[in-house]
């Protein structure tokens, strides 16, 4: 094999498997989910991701999440009570969803995945350039100095695991589990008036107006991957309404 | 409508090439992550035939899994197949999904970085301004993929010494990889950049600086004993050679040097390359 000079290579293998579906270029593949959305993550509430600020208190925000959608479609492919979940853990990101799910609910699901929260995984990129100590030559290659760049894998897409995805939402709070992979549990958190939880409208993470803010009793997961155990921590409750016209759902990504 | 559309308009329960070929296409990165690289070659090829034997009209998996072995060639260093390859996936997202697609703007930066690594930077920059118009505009004026986009522009530009043009780019990756939680390994490889570029106008101070940020940014991400830390060592290192520190130079690559043969192996060619240029210095 040629000694690798100077590359590769980020993140992911991931493949999109939108072919399936019958889209032209011509007909633009028409989607659209409702329902009820979980997530939890390993930052303080309430999580300063949400607000655009840095993840605290530490420097990672990883995160577990379902979109349950209780009304929705892809093209003809009906996908109501299907949950579109994932972990996004220290190894990468693994689309989690629902074990249920005939074969071409599956083919939707991933695709919906991948356009709400796979869309930064979704292709493998090069790592970016990392400039050695030659002087330059206009003329002549670069000196590249990554070795990351050259023989090193990173981040990735882990691909896609079917589970039992269990989502339970209560007038106090919520759970969410993957399988026997885990998952979280969290309670809602009340506000000065004791009779409603405290809400945030329009924050950045996830594509729901409106959320309501949780705090986590645990937040526990592994696989062969990403473990996670936390608790205490911050999550999200709340209603989502999302389809092929929504581009607000686009720059959406689970929190970094 | 031939045969081959009618069976793309069928929902997924049918092809079972498709899931053979994403499969495939997944083990070699399985594989080549594992370091098996021969056994990743194989199956490589297994899935570029597979690729090859395909019939218009394009797919969308066929799109993502000519990127995917695209860097999968790149690595290897065939950087002309690899731009082959990209060029397939980017004519396939084109014809599939249009000129806004975002992940047209990653097959953009792929291609880009095949010109780059060959010294073409002038058929580079304008792809590189294509991916940049594609994510502005899809994923909003402050997103980190777009930083990725503007470190390539400076890189290049630094490549053609247009150092005053190169700066502001590097500035912005910089400051955005930063500010971006989770971006911390990027955010110092346009640091490193950027001491470079200050290196070469010859402000060493702040080349200095900027080195050493970018250092404790990867050592903090990576951990001290990571062969990424070793190449920024390098670089230190070669800009107190460049400074006349012959001492600390050496200093700096002695360090560098255990890093690359405990990291990687004493016969690597990096640790070839650099025990030399400790032998320059004695």
């Amino acid at each position: 094999m040629t000694r690798v000079v100077s590359y590769l290579m980020l993140s992911v293998w991931c493949l999109l498997p939108g072919a399936a579906l019958g889209q032209t270029p011509d007909q633009p593949r028409r989607w659209r989910i409702k329902g009820q959305f979980s997530e939890a993550c390993t930052c303080n509430v309430p999580c300063a991701c949400n607000f655009g600020e840095r993840p605290s208190p530490y420097e990672y925000c990883h995160a577990m999440w379902s979109y349950w959608v209780l009304d929705g479609n892809w093209g003809s492919i009906g996908l109501k009570d299907l949950r579109i979940g994932g972990i996004d853990g220290p190894v990468g990101v693994t689309g989690l969803l629902d074990a249920r799910a005939a074969a071409p609910q599956r083919a939707a699901m991933e695709n919906i995945w991948h356009l709400l929260s796979g869309r930064l995984f979704c292709l493998m990129r090069l790592w970016p350039f990392k400039a050695g100590a030659d002087e330059p030559n206009p003329v002549r290659p670069p000196r590249q100095n990554s070795i990351i760049r050259t023989r090193y894998a990173d981040r990735q897409f882990l691909g896609f695991d079917y589970v039992a995805t269990e989502q339970v939402i209560s007038e106090t709070g919520m759970r969410l589990h993957f399988g026997d992979k885990g998952g979280f549990e969290a309670n809602y958190l009340r506000g000065r008036d004791p009779s409603k939880p405290i809400t945030v409208t329009n924050h950045i993470s996830w594509p729901v107006p409106v959320t309501i803010k949780a705090k986590t009793v645990y937040l526990k997961y592994g696989d062969k991957h990403n473990q996670l155990d936390y608790q205490g921590t911050n999550a999200n409750q709340g209603e989502f309404d999302i389809s092929d016209k929504d581009q607000g759902a686009l720059p959406m990504a689970p929190p970094k | 409508m031939r045969i081959a559309s009618l069976l793309f308009a069928l929902p997924v329960w049918l092809p079972a090439a498709e899931s053979s070929l994403l499969e495939t296409v997944r083990k070699v990165g399985d594989l080549y992550r594992q370091g098996k690289h021969e056994d990743a070659d194989k199956v490589a090829s297994e899935a570029i035939a597979m690729l090859e034997s395909r019939r218009d009209p394009p797919d969308f998996d066929g799109a993502s899994s000519w990127n995917s072995l695209g860097t999968f060639v790149y690595a290897q260093g065939d950087l002309n197949r690899a731009g082959r390859m990209f060029a397939r996936s980017r004519n396939a997202y084109l014809s599939l999904a249009g000129p806004s697609d975002p992940r047209l703007a990653t097959v953009l930066y792929n291609l880009a970085g095949v010109h780059v690594e060959t010294g073409h930077y002038f058929e580079a920059e304008p792809l590189y301004h294509d991916a940049l118009a594609i994510r502005e505009k899809a994923l909003g004026p402050a997103h980190p993929l777009l930083a990725e986009v503007w470190n390539a522009l400076g890189f290049v530009m630094i490549q053609q010494k247009r150092y005053k043009e190169a700066l502001p780019w590097l500035e912005k990756a910089a400051n955005l990889w930063e500010a971006s939680a989770g971006s911390a390994a990027f955010a110092a490889v346009a640091l490193n950049n950027l001491a470079f570029l200050h290196r070469l106008e010859g402000s060493f101070d702040k080349a200095e600086a900027l080195y050493n940020r970018a250092l404790a940014t990867e050592e903090k991400h990576f951990g001290q004993e990571h062969p990424e830390v070793a190449t920024s060592l390098l670089n230190l290192a070669a800009l107190y050679r460049a400074k006349g520190q012959g001492e600390k130079a050496k200093e700096t690559y002695r360090r560098a040097l255990v890093l690359i043969e405990k990291t990687l192996s004493p016969q690597d060619p990096l640790a070839v390359e650099t025990r030399a240029l400790l032998g320059q210095l004695k």
